[in-house]
């Protein structure tokens, strides 16, 4: 069986082809970079109709397969960013009527998860998903995914980007954060030790107590020099949900303060990956499952990696992260669900392929799970 | 979350601490234990489990001060390698199993004393966090609430809603005469509480909200 799959929720438009036994044939992809700022949805949605014709044969070519051959079309019915949606949906139906195939809209956090599973043969796995509009950890149970934790405001992703932006870091800041604050650990002596590597050593003298910066008044910028090394930001873990509305307002006024960018980007990433194998490790406790899939693309961030990969050796649990296109959005994932849901025998009507934004993890009834 | 099952006589260890039975000076004791997680930076880490530990602390005083019986603290330890809480080990029996066994009448009592023991909490100003039936021990008719690890010490309206909704789930999950028991330790719960109506309230709303919605236990 072979199903093309569209992936159009946020700036990526992509088109995958996959086989039944999860081999991707194809997986190309293009992203909406916006010049300045944010993503406008309606912009990212232009792009992708711009796009989403050549997409698709590139990546029919590059499988090697003629359109003739395909068995099924999927496309991301939701979460995600209305335009952008649409434009996906209505270049799926226009295939699968066209060429007369039967059409799947799938869930978008799923189909991270089961890509996780498929690509990395974890069985019954916990998700840590982070992305840019996304962060939740999703474990399967009594028929459907769960959501056992999630962020109570934004992702993860955007909260990195918006940081980014505030620092004078271009879009998609993740990369440059990770950057900066891995050489920033690496230079700094005085406030500890290149994430991972050494002994977990105390600093001397530090005596450090998680609050946010106290109010009042904010100096001038440069008039105050702060101590090197990790500087507490505010960590919010509530039961296993988390909260990062704070720690944005907390790093603007510390760099207001003086206190440097590298700085602010190694003790962001401390403090908020921290926060997320936190939730992680409760709700694998919780669930009591030994396998974790990390995904989303915030997956790509070599110290979270390590972070999670480090909680899940302690509890005798595996780590699984899929490659990075597999991680990241993409139209592989959407054509692996689609199958595997086309298999279970969910069929919809062309009618029934209506975009949902706020399409829930929970909503779905998982029937290709036993 | 660690929590002391079946009346704690083996050590329990959650994704967050371990706990273990100890003399005290000659009592029975409880030493819970938040342990280092070494995949986060060691300052954090230990900020973390030294804050946590003296907020446990504090809000099994404050439960006790606003009429809840909880665990009393003998020792609060925030070395390093410790961050350890001896508190009094309560020989009781958990409200869960008792709900399950006891004949209705007298499960629907219990409810309404869990029921008011909740409600003077929330006035008190404190929220439990992990709010099960199992973090409940009865031990000589006195009703104890144990394991404050997940607690706030906070009036938020939100945080009682949310309190409300594990425990409704909690009372579900494993509770057969479940409307009726239900029913009275909400009885119980808005007599001891003021604004008991309000966080009720909140309650439905939350349960109105994707996640939580047609959601089985967890």
């Amino acid at each position: 069986m072979l199903c093309l799959g569209l992936e159009s929720t946020a700036h990526t438009i992509g088109a995958g082809v996959v086989d039944g036994r999860c081999r991707v044939l194809a997986n190309e992809l293009e992203s909406y970079v916006p010049p300045e700022g944010g993503i406008h949805p309606r912009e990212a949605a232009n792009h992708h109709a711009e796009r989403v014709v050549p997409v698709i044969r590139a990546a029919v070519e590059s499988a090697g397969v003629r359109f003739s051959e395909l068995d099924l079309v999927s496309f991301s019915q939701g979460p995600g960013l209305g335009p952008c949606l649409r434009t996906g949906a209505t270049a799926a139906r226009s295939l699968a009527v066209s060429l007369g195939l039967p059409i799947i809209g799938v869930n978008h956090c799923i189909a991270h998860l089961e890509i996780g599973r498929g690509a990395t043969g974890a069985r019954d796995p916990v998700l840590l998903y982070v992305s840019g509009g996304n962060t939740q950890v999703i474990a399967y149970m009594a028929g459907r995914y769960r959501i056992f934790g999630e962020t109570l405001d934004i992702g993860v992703g955007n909260l990195l980007d918006k940081f980014g932006r505030g620092m004078g870091l271009a879009f998609p800041a993740g990369p440059k954060i990770e950057k900066l604050a891995l050489e920033y650990a690496a230079q700094n002596e005085s406030g500890g030790r290149v994430p991972g590597a050494g002994s977990p050593s105390p600093s001397p003298g530090a005596s450090i107590v998680t609050r946010p910066p106290a109010p009042g008044p904010v100096p001038a910028p440069g008039t105050r020099h702060p101590a090197p090394g990790y500087l507490p930001l505010p960590y919010s873990v509530k039961g296993m949900d988390i909260s990062f509305s704070g720690i944005l307002t907390a790093a603007e006024v510390r760099r207001r303060e003086g206190v440097p960018v590298p700085q602010l980007c190694f003790s962001m990433q401390e403090t908020i990956f921290a926060m997320l194998v936190e939730v992680t490790e409760r709700a694998m406790a919780h669930v009591e499952k030994d396998e974790v899939v990390l995904g989303g693309g915030v997956a790509a961030n070599a110290r979270l990696r390590q972070m999670l990969g480090r909680m899940a050796a302690d509890r005798g649990a595996r780590m699984f992260v899929p490659e990075k296109r597999l991680c990241i959005d993409n139209g592989a994932m959407i054509a692996w669900l689609g199958i595997l849901m086309h298999r279970s025998g969910v069929r919809m009507p062309v009618r029934g392929t209506r975009i949902r934004q706020r399409f829930r993890t929970d909503e779905v009834e998982v029937a290709w799970r036993d | 979350m660690a929590r002391l099952r079946k009346g704690a006589r083996r050590m329990a260890q959650g994704a967050e601490a371990e706990l273990r039975l100890v003399d005290w000076m000659g009592r029975k004791a409880v030493a819970k234990r938040r342990v280092p997680k070494p995949y986060r930076l060691p300052e954090l880490d230990r900020a973390l489990r030294q804050s946590r530990t003296r907020l446990e602390a504090r809000l099994l005083r404050l439960s006790r001060l606003a009429g809840v019986p909880a665990p009393l603290v003998y020792d609060v330890d925030l070395a390093d390698d410790s961050c350890t809480l001896t508190m009094e080990f309560i020989a009781g029996e958990q409200a869960k199993r008792l709900l399950n066994r006891l004949p209705l009448p007298a499960a629907r009592r219990l409810s309404r004393q869990i029921g008011e023991a909740v409600g003077r909490l929330h006035t008190g100003g404190i929220v439990h966090g992990d709010l099960t039936t199992s973090n409940m021990l009865l031990s000589g008719g006195t009703l104890y609430f144990i394991d404050f690890g997940l607690g706030a010490a906070t009036g938020e309206l939100e945080a009682q809603g949310v309190d409300l909704r594990v425990l409704k789930e909690a009372f579900g999950s494993t509770h057969a005469h479940i409307g009726r028991c239900f029913d009275d330790m909400m009885a119980g719960y808005r007599a001891a509480y003021r604004s008991g109506a309000e966080a009720e309230r909140r309650l439905r709303e939350i349960e109105g909200r994707g996640r939580y919605s047609d959601q089985v236990e967890g």
